[in-house]
């Protein structure tokens, strides 16, 4: 009886977990959905905010030669990649791959690190108005839990390349001052050695 | 504002014109008075202009090579784009002037497309300033017609080709629209783009009102009010200002006297503005300069005597390490005292 | 619903507006004050740099003194406005060039995107058109009649302070590279602008350290690394050491000898800082193939320049320097190494300035017999153009498998690009000694991107600035790096080859930089050498 009951509540629970998995993977196939159906307007909204931190993003956003525009073309790239993957599982290191360039160039630009970073959180919210703004998949809102833990891994991970952005600016920096090329302006200055020096070698 | 102050001033043209004409007795003075007045002011001001850059001297071959200069002569040299020659020079500046060639080259290679992007193609400056430029050009010649008695038959043959399509009663012109097309293009473009909107100054919104004016009553003028306007009494006026024998024969409508007071006003306006970089653009010394500076020396008539610090003074200094390196030196070292 | 939370965001992060931040202007450009803040700057020139060369007959630099551009006061000598008002009119009296631009502007906004740091930084005053507005409002306020009459309403503005300090900022965030100039429908050149700027600046003690000193170096000791004769010797004979090592035949160099055939001066880096020194072993390897008759100089060490971004007076000065110890040598011509700038000065301003080089010959190559009538004048040619005549003659034995661990693309330095049209020979020589591929149409010859640390920019301490800068560079670099697996960026340009090793460090880390001297000396087969199998070339250690 005891076996039976034990038996009967096992298999209750495994119908139950195969439900949720199955419920949960409806839900990402639904998100997956959704993000496809708005990427182009997400990616929009996306980049235009990003670009809002700057003094003059209209060049950015329009100039769509990515030789032309380093920086409206590297953000596009960069959003557009990322936004599919949000609703699959993340795997941290395709998030790092895909963000390089643009947190590169955030890690140059004199912006404190929250808003160097601060662009891809934003997501979170787009993405949340136009579901909302749209009738069809206006229950998705409710539950954007797995979607808003992959923007926190990418964001984890942009703040690992951010630091190692800023790090490689220090090496680059000290890599200089090595080379030699900071006896231009450290080395005696000339009215200095006009008195008599020693045989320096 | 950038914009609002300009148009303003354009309305407040006409206003006066308009008004200024209606007084009898006033015709003559915006019908020949200031004709004249703006014409003098323009050549004085133009040639000032001139007068003024040419004064200044140009120390230094600075010219901007936009391809590979004449080299060895297994590599293909550029003769537009690094001329060599005088003739070369030419050549770059004609396609310059006639054709704006550096705007052409703002052209891009779009290789990566991301969602749908609104592209904005390059060559929309040049085509908007092409298409104002020419059609200016041809209206202010078609104009001569009305100054020039008898007028040349090539005239007859422009104004053919002008109004080829035979659109309208009377025809229109194909410059007529193209002139106020391209000025509108050029007026939204810094209107639009957030870009030229920010750079833009009143005196860039000012000269595009004042033209889309003269364009506006001067269309008026022949398609709209052409019972009101005597157009024998026009060409009378016009051929006495060209003569020096200006006569007023008729009453001539208002029109007239507002078109021909905004053109009166962009000629005193021309040579103190941006405007003269129609002539500017003859003495630009990045373009109109010959690349061949090491095969020919420039000469800077203000040249300053500047020597070098002296090699005397260098080996002055550091004679001792030098002899110590085994470096050649000028002076040996005086004997070692013992 | 979920709007004013993405707003509360911005706000929480974007408060602090910085230079390459904050939201689009709400103000006009005249009304945006610049903040001058660590990182943003180049240090001021210090005080007795200034003074030494202000000592120095022919150059003035008054006004010395210790300044920080942090600080309100930035201790200009009281007259000032009136020294800055009267420099700018002795200047427009001087060139027409000033005239010209100053007038003919119609503000198309061709140029405005072609400018690196515009594309970098974002920062609407780095757009050319603007970058020269600076100084055409205080222009047409003081010295048009439109703008006597109409002031603000014609564009004018006053010389304020304020404007001096904007001044400082964007003469020291353009590179003189000369992009915009390709683009302007009037060829209006914004390195003529800067270049004023510049010497405006000078004239109330206004300068920065990383050009000035140099400078002073490069007139006391010969060159900008301030090494005295028997240091810059040393450093020299250090490299025929690795040559010798690597090859196994030691190239024979000679220091001021007089009657040599030839005057051979390069950029003092190329003998000091990596990786300038593997193009110097370049030189050494292929003069040494050729047998030349050729001697260094120590009084005329430096191919450079830092007078070109200072004012005229000093790049004479310094300029004169080849020409002297040509004469005192009694050489017959002069080859200049690989350098931008240095071939700037060379190839528009030497002749003018310190010309006509009558007690030298017309050049002519001694190993293939060429005349190079293109220097008949300056008598001093390019070794690039030298390297492609023996190269086009069959003159010299060259192993192209030598490079094979080499994918290179080819940077056009701004200077000999837009400013002397060497675009071709180069290209040539680099067919016959390497596997190479073009960057991006829009990104080479004339339209080729600054590295973004030109004219004395190459301080560490805007090394951020520098990097902004250089974006649209690395980004044209990065394209062909993950499209053909290119790990060299080869160039002509002492300047680049410090500056584009940190940028590619910063951006690229797999793509290396170098000269291509290097290239053609590592492709070179020396009679008698004894050279192993060296699989990093040059650098092999």
């Amino acid at each position: 009886m005891i076996v039976l009951l034990d038996f009967s509540l096992t298999e209750i629970s495994r119908v139950a977990w195969r439900i949720a998995v199955a419920e949960s993977l409806r839900e990402q196939a639904d998100l997956a959905e959704a993000l496809r159906c708005h990427r182009q307007k997400i990616v929009e909204r996306w980049v235009k905010y990003a670009l809002s931190s700057y003094q003059s993003p209209d060049f950015f956003l329009r100039e769509g030669d990515p030789f032309a525009n380093p920086i409206g073309g590297a953000m596009r790239q960069a959003f557009d990649r990322l936004l599919p993957l949000l609703a699959q599982k993340p795997e941290r290191l395709e998030f790092s791959e895909i963000l390089r360039q643009f947190v590169q160039i955030r890690a140059v630009q004199g912006l404190v690190p929250s808003q160097a970073l601060a662009p891809i959180y934003a997501v979170k919210h787009i993405l949340r108005d136009i579901l909302a703004a749209d009738k069809e998949r206006a229950a998705l809102v409710a539950n954007l839990y797995d979607f808003d833990f992959a923007v926190d891994i990418a964001a984890l991970a942009a703040f690992d390349m951010y630091m190692e952005s800023r790090e490689r600016l220090y090496a680059t920096r000290l890599a200089e001052l090595k080379s030699g090329r900071h006896i231009l302006t450290d080395g005696g200055c000339p009215s200095k050695t006009l008195h008599p020096v020693g045989d320096d070698g | 504002m950038k914009y609002g102050a300009p148009f303003l001033a354009v309305i407040a043209l006409v206003l006066i014109a308009w008004l200024g004409s209606l007084i009898p007795g006033m015709q003559y003075v915006f019908g020949v008075v200031f004709p004249y007045l703006a014409m003098a002011m323009f050549l004085y001001g133009f040639i000032r202009q001139v007068v003024y850059w040419g004064k200044s001297p140009v120390p230094f071959s600075i010219q901007t090579t936009c391809g590979q200069a004449k080299s060895l002569d297994f590599i293909k040299h550029n003769k537009l784009e690094a001329p060599d020659t005088n003739s070369q020079v030419v050549a770059r500046m004609l396609l310059e002037v006639l054709t704006f060639r550096s705007l052409f080259r703002n052209t891009q290679a779009r290789i990566y497309s991301g969602p749908k992007l609104t592209h904005e193609s390059s060559k929309w400056l040049w085509m908007f300033a092409l298409l104002f430029h020419y059609s200016f050009l041809v209206v202010l010649i078609r104009h001569m017609r009305l100054f020039l008695n008898p007028y040349p038959v090539c005239l007859d043959w422009l104004e053919f080709l002008d109004g080829i399509f035979q659109i309208g009663a009377p025809n229109w012109y194909i410059t007529d629209i193209c002139l106020v097309t391209g000025l509108v293009l050029l007026l939204l473009r810094r209107f639009c783009q957030t870009k030229v909107r920010y750079i833009s100054l009143a005196n860039d919104y000012f000269p595009l009102f004042l033209l889309l004016g003269i364009a506006i009553t001067g269309i008026l003028m022949r398609y709209c009010l052409r019972g009101n306007v005597d157009v024998v009494a026009i060409k009378q006026l016009a051929v006495g200002l060209a003569t020096f024998q200006p006569t007023i024969t008729a009453d001539i409508a208002s029109i007239f006297y507002i078109h021909l007071f905004l053109v009166c006003a962009l000629l005193v306006y021309f040579p103190y503005s941006k405007l003269m970089h129609m002539g500017g653009v003859f003495f630009s010394p990045t373009r109109n300069m010959r690349n061949n500076t090491r095969a020919a020396r420039h000469i800077n008539p203000w040249n300053p005597d500047i020597k070098p610090h002296s090699y005397a003074g260098y080996e002055d200094e550091f004679r001792e390490f030098m002899v110590d390196a085994g470096i050649p030196v000028e002076k040996e070292l005086p004997a070692k005292q013992a | 619903m979920a709007l004013p939370k993405l707003e509360e965001l911005s706000r929480s992060v974007a408060e602090d507006p910085s230079m390459a931040t904050g939201s689009v202007p709400t103000r006009e450009w005249m009304d945006i004050p610049v903040v001058f803040k660590s990182g943003n700057y180049a240090y001021p020139a210090k005080k007795d740099k200034v003074e030494y060369l202000n000592s120095q007959k022919g150059l003035s630099f008054p006004n010395a003194r210790v300044w920080s551009p942090e600080e309100d006061d930035w201790k200009l000598p009281e007259n000032w406005k009136e020294i800055i008002l009267n420099g700018l009119k002795e200047r427009l009296d001087k060139f027409r060039s000033l005239k010209i631009f100053m007038d003919c502007c119609v503000r198309c906004g061709a140029c405005a995107d072609k400018c690196h740091f515009f594309l970098g930084t974002g920062d609407p005053k780095n757009m050319p058109v603007l970058r020269a507005e600076l100084l055409r409002s205080v222009y047409r306020n003081d010295f048009t009649l439109a703008g006597k009459l109409l002031g603000k309403m014609a564009g004018g503005r006053e010389m304020t302070v304020g404007v001096l300090k904007e001044w400082f900022m964007y003469a020291y965030q353009c590179t003189e590279c000369r992009r915009c100039s390709v683009f302007c429908p009037y060829g209006i050149d914004t390195a003529e602008i800067t270049m004023m700027l510049r010497e405006l600046l000078h004239t109330v003690g206004i300068g920065i350290n990383w050009i000035l000193e140099p400078a002073s170096n490069s007139n006391r000791t010969g060159n900008h690394m301030g090494l005295q004769p028997h240091t810059f010797k040393d450093n020299v004979e250090f490299l025929v050491d690795d040559v010798e090592r690597l090859t196994g035949r030691r190239p024979n160099i000679t220091f001021n000898r007089k009657g040599a055939e030839i005057l051979f001066i390069t950029p003092s880096a190329d003998v000091f800082a990596e990786p300038g020194l593997y193009t110097a072993m370049g030189y050494l390897i292929l003069f040494e193939a050729l047998g030349l008759d050729y001697t260094w100089s120590t009084y005329a060490s430096e191919g450079g320049n830092f007078g070109l971004f200072t004012n005229n007076e000093m790049m004479k000065k310094l300029n004169a320097k080849m020409y002297a110890e040509a004469e005192r040598l009694k050489v017959r011509y002069i080859i200049g190494g690989e350098c931008g700038h240095m071939w700037r000065v060379l190839h528009q301003y030497m002749d003018t300035m310190n010309g006509p080089a009558d007690f030298l010959e017309v050049p002519k190559s001694p190993i293939t017999g060429t005349v190079f009538n293109n220097a008949a004048s300056t008598k001093m040619i390019h070794i690039t153009e030298f390297t492609a005549d023996l190269i086009k003659n069959g003159k010299l034995k060259l192993d192209k498998s030598r490079n094979s661990h080499i994918k290179a693309t080819w940077h056009d330095s701004c200077n000999t690009a837009r400013a002397m049209g060497l675009m071709d020979e180069p290209r040539y020589v680099l067919d016959h000694v390497v596997d190479w591929v073009e960057m991006p149409e829009n990104t080479i010859r004339e339209q080729t991107f600054c590295c973004g640390s030109g004219t004395g920019l190459n301080t560490d301490e805007i090394m951020e600035l520098r990097m902004r800068a250089g974006l649209p560079r690395a980004n044209a670099v990065k394209h062909v790096h993950d499209k053909h697996g290119v790990n060299m960026l080869a160039c002509v340009c002492a300047i680049d080859r410090a500056t584009l090793t940190s940028l590619m460090n910063y951006w690229n880390p797999d793509v290396r930089v170098c000269g291509l001297s290097e290239l053609v000396g590592n492709a070179i087969v020396l009679d008698g050498e004894t050279r192993e199998e060296l699989d990093d070339g040059l650098r092999t250690l």
